[in-house]
């Protein structure tokens, strides 16, 4: 007895130290070993999965020249979802608090809305991904092996990795991505320079721009909140967090940009537009043979750094949200959440889900719940903001009410365009209905104390 | 060590056996004729040969390979596209 009081004490104690210092439990214990490379690792993930370079190739034949302005636009908005999203950390280790002043009950709710959304995304990426890093890898690697053997070891050597230590994994995440990166870097020198020698295509037809590829470019961002709660801590203090979080959007943009100009040099836009393989095509029209082997190694890296990052992710918040007793405090929980996401998506996949057009749809509405997040964060923020009372200066570096009222209304705007114009409105509405229910769930059993027994 | 290698292995097997029970039935459909690419490949351009294409999702999407001269059709919507199909002709569908 007298044992919980001196612990309840000593949590007291470091929750009035975090919440003097707007350091969140997960950033805390690292503070000072800063390493930018782990952070970017993880920031990074699901932004270099082969859907978004696919998506990328897509768009550069869309927009055309606009491309890289849309794509700014889009970094802007994430500079602003970055301050935000640094914060979400605050609300675990505080929902409820004195933060959110009148708005406790919404911050109360929200916790587990992050936590919903990354177990879907795993889930649904677990069972897309691998199966496309299946045909790539007989495509253009191996032809005789079998595209569902190479997806199901894939998934299974990931889940492996979840298994070994954080340094392991931190480093392998680094990897994975590099890769990606460098296999963009190296198709874009090869592309810019093969320019030099050839002609530009000519356009085969007008490309009328469509409405949703304005609005796509925000989901190519989605997902660098992942390094903010991770297992092994990020390093650093949450104004650190900030900066690399930024720098790592403000990178991948970079790099955006130039592949989408590159493509163009190489290829009809309207080719692009209308192709589920469009990073290949760019990849083969600059390169020929080198270039479809590097973007195949690119999409099976790519595909790695973003189920690492989810695994990673999902267990990261577990833990987090177990420490706060919103979730059972039980040691095996992160794993077994691994497991069972993979289980799962190993059984959609030999049900055949990925040869369903109702995979994208399910993907489509779990990555728009995803910026939905970063909607309500921004909501949340603003409802701090414009209160009457409150500790008005509490978080540092917070966006100013401009920044966050543009942010909140490209948000929910984009969200509305997207479901508009997708080929199935209604299922999309109703899955994310769907999920926004299981989330009150988790906040129902949490509110009736049924998960804070232990 | 010893642990991790052996939870390593146990989680393999399960994925491993998630899968074998649950891709089994589909394995055992062999009622229709199978035929290989080389034999596919020399009635490329015979006019009594249709070639179906009944990918979908990630299959379709994610696959470069496309056989030219390939109808695409939706599998589920057999009824719908069956009916236009010379019924004198070879049809080779392909799913994978």
């Amino acid at each position: 007895m007298n044992g919980t009081f001196s612990h309840q004490k000593a949590m007291a104690k470091e929750e009035e130290r975090r919440n003097r210092m707007d350091i969140s439990p997960a950033i805390s214990k690292n503070a000072g070993k800063s390493s930018l490379w782990p952070l970017w690792a993880y920031a990074l993930g699901l932004m270099v999965m082969p859907d978004n370079l696919a998506l990328s190739g897509q768009l550069a034949g869309q927009l055309g020249i606009f491309a890289p302005l849309i794509l700014a636009a889009g970094v802007l908005v994430y500079f602003s979802y970055a301050s935000s999203c640094v914060n979400l950390s605050a609300i675990l280790s505080n929902a409820g608090g004195q933060r959110f002043g009148n708005h406790t009950n919404l911050a109360n709710w929200l916790v587990y809305y992050p936590l919903v959304v990354r177990i879907l995304a795993a889930v649904l990426l677990s069972t897309g991904l691998t199966v496309s890093s299946g045909f790539v890898f007989n495509e253009v690697f191996v032809y005789w092996f079998p595209n569902f053997a190479f997806a199901f070891m894939l998934l299974a050597g990931l889940v492996g990795l979840q298994l070994l230590g954080n340094a392991y994994r931190k480093k392998v995440q680094i990897i994975f991505v590099g890769t990606v990166l460098l296999g963009l870097a190296a198709l874009i020198v090869m592309g810019l320079i093969g320019s030099l020698f050839r002609d530009m295509p000519q356009p085969s037809a007008e490309q009328p721009m469509a409405l949703s590829g304005l609005f796509l470019p925000l989901l190519l961002f989605i997902g660098f909140d992942m390094a903010i709660l991770q297992k092994g801590n990020p390093p650093g203090s949450s104004s650190a967090i900030r900066k690399s979080l930024k720098s790592g959007i403000a990178v991948f943009a970079v790099v955006m940009i130039f592949w989408s100009m590159t493509a163009v040099l190489h290829v009809d836009g309207q080719r692009l537009a209308g192709s589920s393989i469009a990073h290949l095509i760019i990849a083969r029209e600059i390169g020929g043979q080198a270039g479809r082997l590097i973007m195949g190694l690119m999409i099976i890296a790519g595909t790695c750094a973003a189920l690492n990052a989810l695994f990673e992710s999902v267990a990261g918040l577990t833990i987090t949200l177990s420490q706060h007793r919103r979730l059972p405090q039980m040691r095996w929980l992160p794993q077994a959440m691994v497991l069972g996401m993979a289980a799962v998506a190993a059984a959609l996949m030999a049900n055949g889900l990925a040869g369903e057009d109702l995979l994208e749809v399910l993907i489509r509405a779990v990555l728009l719940l995803w910026l939905g997040q970063y909607g309500l964060v921004t909501v949340l923020l603003l409802l701090q903001t414009t209160q009457a009372s409150g500790p008005k200066n509490h978080w540092s570096h917070k966006p100013s009410l401009f920044q966050l009222v543009i942010a909140a209304i490209v948000t929910f705007g984009t969200i509305f365009v997207l479901v508009l114009t997708d080929d199935q409105p209604m299922l999309i509405v109703g899955i994310m209905i769907l999920s926004v229910l299981a989330m009150l769930v988790f906040g129902g059993i949490n509110r009736l104390g049924l998960i804070r027994l232990k | 060590m010893l642990n991790k290698n052996r939870i390593s292995i146990l989680t393999m097997l399960l994925l491993a056996g998630v899968v074998g029970f649950v891709a089994a039935p589909a394995l055992a459909a062999g009622d229709v004729g199978i035929m290989n690419k080389d034999e596919l490949k020399a009635l490329l351009g015979n006019d009594d040969v249709v070639i179906l294409d009944v990918r979908t999702g990630r299959d379709w999407s994610s696959s470069e390979f496309k056989i030219q001269g390939a109808q695409r059709v939706n599998a589920r919507e057999i009824d719908e596209w069956s009916a236009d199909l010379a019924k004198d002709k070879k049809l080779v569908l392909y799913c994978a």
